[in-house]
């Protein structure tokens, strides 16, 4: 659901958006394709969000990662940091802050 | 606003300060060591008038950082009590009765002694919903950090399970109960796993326990905060000064720490120790002067939206010698209601930098 209302949101905002269900999905999608940015989920459900950051940090080291949480806590922002997040943020997500993130960090896009 | 971390590592003197490089190696754990001559000022005896800068809270200022405490409230005071002691010493029974007995105080002077014959739970020192009813008068929480651990440096203080009911007791009343982990237990995970079981077995109900302050503010960068990370701290409020009123890295706020060694932040924040009322009255016997000191510090955490964690030790509030600190505590509590201060616990402290702060 979150999933779907945020790929509208960024679809509306102009961008090139691609979404997948599962850890393992997104694995196989990032193995196959370029993508800028990331968010990922800190909660999934076949693999904790922090383990799919270190395993897309292996496979796109280039790709802007930020983390979704609905529970935030130091040891989460902590532990993304280290694992290659470029930030997070707390749900519900604010489309404003979302927007304001995504052109911080995709300045040309 | 960019995030804290990166604006922090844009500037090399500011990153070394904040991650408090100089202590790496360094022998600041020893109980007595003096104070690491940081180029930020602390005001210590031989510096009674230095004003102490936050240099890594004022450069995050500078470059836009903000922080809110909602309802308008311009910054926040962190209160702890250490529970050193949970009945007098033979020293602090002699000087009390000697006090009141000097003084014609006859009911005082019974009350001071007869606890011993009466039973452990007459101790003077279990003075917890005396500290909770003075901080409920300035709306204010705090943090109780008991040790549970038979080995100390001095000798043994108390074991945390005779006091399962003033836990219980705290927790109720919305207060926070923490561990003051044992002077040997800041470089041992171990010990301060088996120290944090034994606080939350005495809690009982599968309460955790989530904030921790070694004693004798004994502390090794960064590995204290690995330790602490590891056996399930959410934060520690260790780091500061035994003989100084000031800011350890710079901070006026709470952090989350980075180990250079590993090239990797710690899971754990840190809320720095900023004003101990063992340190205030080392620079001055004064309560006049240590009250115009304390404010000259809350003003400048005031200045910078920041957190000035306080640390008064809970058996001076029975201790008559000590009447001093605690008109002192009284004072800072008050001039902070004033400056419409949010006043509460390390807990909450580290539940509101979890929800607001984009370190």
């Amino acid at each position: 659901m979150i999933r779907e209302s945020l790929s509208d949101l960024l679809i509306d905002e102009g961008y090139d958006v691609d979404s997948a269900e599962t850890a393992g999905d997104a694995i196989r999608k990032a193995k196959a394709a370029h993508y800028d940015l990331g968010l990922l989920d800190i909660k999934l459900p076949d693999m904790d969000g922090t383990r799919l950051l270190e395993k897309l940090q292996a496979i796109q080291p280039t790709m802007i990662k930020i983390m979704v949480t609905g529970f935030s806590t130091v040891e989460n922002a902590a532990k993304s940091m280290n694992y290659g997040a470029s930030d997070y943020i707390l749900k519900p997500v604010h489309p404003e802050t979302l927007i304001q993130l995504l052109k911080e960090r995709l300045p040309d896009v | 606003m960019t995030a804290l971390r990166e604006l922090l590592k844009q500037d090399a003197h500011v990153w070394d300060l904040y991650t408090a490089r100089k202590e790496y190696g360094s022998d600041f754990t020893c109980h007595g060591a003096p104070a690491i001559a940081y180029e930020a000022p602390v005001i210590t005896c031989e510096a009674k008038s230095a004003s102490p800068e936050p240099a890594v809270s004022a450069y995050l200022i500078e470059h836009g950082a903000t922080f809110d405490y909602g309802e308008d409230r311009k910054f926040a005071v962190c209160t702890t009590h250490d529970i050193d002691e949970l009945y007098p010493p033979w020293k602090h029974t002699w000087a009390t009765a000697a006090y009141y007995g000097s003084r014609a105080q006859a009911s005082n002077l019974w009350k001071s002694l007869s606890w011993k014959r009466k039973g452990k739970e007459f101790s003077p020192y279990r003075n917890f919903e005396k500290v909770m009813d003075l901080e409920e008068r300035y709306g204010a929480k705090s943090s109780f950090y008991f040790i549970a651990t038979p080995r100390d440096i001095r000798r043994f203080r108390y074991d945390v399970e005779d006091v399962r009911d003033d836990l219980a007791t705290i927790i109720d009343r919305g207060w926070e109960v923490g561990l003051h982990g044992g002077y040997y237990a800041y470089n041992d995970v171990d010990e301060i796993r088996r120290e944090k079981a034994r606080v939350e077995n005495a809690l009982g109900g599968n309460r955790k326990i989530v904030g921790y302050r070694n004693h004798y503010l004994r502390f090794a960068v960064p590995d204290t905060w690995r330790y602490l990370a590891d056996a399930g701290f959410t934060y520690d409020i260790t780091f500061g000064f035994n003989d100084a009123i000031g800011f350890r890295n710079g901070m006026c706020h709470p952090f989350v720490p980075f180990d250079l060694n590993r090239n990797e932040y710690i899971p754990i924040l840190e809320i720095p120790l900023i004003i101990q009322d063992g340190a205030l009255f080392e620079i001055t016997k004064s309560e006049k002067v240590a009250t115009a000191m304390a404010k000259r510090v809350i003003d400048v955490v005031e200045r910078h939206s920041g957190v000035v964690t306080l640390l008064w030790h809970s058996f001076l509030f029975d201790f008559p010698l000590r009447k001093a600190w605690l008109q002192c505590y009284e004072n800072v509590l008050e001039y902070c209601v004033q400056k419409g201060a949010w006043i509460t616990s390390g807990e909450e402290i580290a539940e509101w930098y979890a929800k607001n702060v984009r370190f």
